[in-house]
């Protein structure tokens, strides 16, 4: 390991890929929450244990995240490693949305958490529409967000999930 | 074999009864698809907001039309209807995501049904957004 210490800026680069791990191992802590909470089975650990488990881990990751609770990104040349992108593409994502930035950083930044949230889509979109190109699967995610994001949808959701019908 | 029950919700309904033309003969037709085919005359699974599968399918009427979908076993839920600007999408899309013109032809793939029936497709967890109704039973076709 170098004994020189980081400068200021690569040490803002490291911090910024440790905030990125961080909010990842989150995520992963609140889907195995969600999993065990919305789980009747039995598992190898008893439900109590393994949800104080995660609690505890949990907290320790609340507590990283705290740490490093500074207004650096990662760049965008880290968010197109991390999502195996082009720069291009990640600056068209920011601009529409789908990344978001940290405010006044400049260069700019993305925030590490809409990184890990649309690596995570990604990863599914890709799995659950197995296309040769990884922009068709996306394309497919986009439109049917879009659809589902419209009024009438989310009106005939609500409708549906109070149980509401009408027989024909 | 027994024919499916069509239940709409109320705003699925009024929209269905307020179709004329190409999209309300569309919507006859796609009516006694369902109640005959149950969801294999659904159209294509959606993609939910985690990537994964929905719950939801959907359905293309003429025009801009859309018929969003679910099942239960003998019951078809027609969850809503109406109308997706699509052609603003894929300019959206192609403007601001250099993503030309991809993502149409959805209707081949991938199938409402999937290969094993209803639910049957992926992780989709059917049945999750109506705890109060009887859940959706994975490899049956409705």
């Amino acid at each position: 390991m170098s004994t020189t210490l980081p400068k200021p800026r690569q040490l803002q680069r490291i911090t910024a890929l440790a905030h990125l791990d961080a909010e990842e191992l989150r995520i992963e802590i609140e889907n195995e929450q969600a999993t065990i909470n919305a789980s009747s089975g039995s598992a190898v650990l008893g439900r109590a244990e393994l949800s104080a488990l995660l609690d505890s881990l949990a907290r320790l990751t609340e507590r990283l995240l705290q740490t490093l609770d500074v207004p650096i990104g990662v760049t965008v040349d880290q968010a197109a490693e991390r999502l195996d992108v082009t720069t291009p593409t990640i600056r068209k994502w920011l601009k529409d949305g789908l990344l978001r930035r940290i405010e006044g950083r400049k260069p700019v930044e993305v925030d590490p958490r809409s990184v890990v949230e649309l690596q995570r889509v990604l990863s599914k979109v890709r799995d659950s529409f197995p296309a040769r190109q990884w922009s068709r699967a996306l394309a497919a995610y986009l439109h049917d967000r879009d659809l589902q994001s419209q009024a009438w949808v989310a009106a005939g959701r609500g409708e549906f999930e109070r149980g509401e019908f009408v027989e024909r | 074999m027994a024919r499916r029950q069509l239940r709409l919700t109320p705003s699925a309904d009024a929209a269905t009864r307020e179709l004329r033309g190409e999209p309300a003969a569309d919507w006859n037709r796609l009516e006694s698809e369902l109640k005959a085919q149950g969801c294999r005359a659904g159209g294509y699974r959606l993609l939910g907001g985690d990537g994964g599968w929905s719950l939801y399918c959907c359905k293309h009427l003429h025009g801009l039309w859309r018929v969003i979908s679910t099942f239960e076993p003998g019951i078809v839920w027609i969850v809503a209807v109406g109308e997706h600007d699509g052609p603003q999408f894929y300019k959206r899309l192609s403007d601001e995501l250099g993503i030309s013109g991809v993502g149409r032809g959805r209707e081949q793939k991938p199938a409402c049904c999937g290969d094993d029936g209803w639910p049957a497709i992926g992780t989709t967890r059917a049945g999750g957004a109506r705890a109060e109704m009887s859940p959706v039973v994975p490899s049956q076709s409705p």
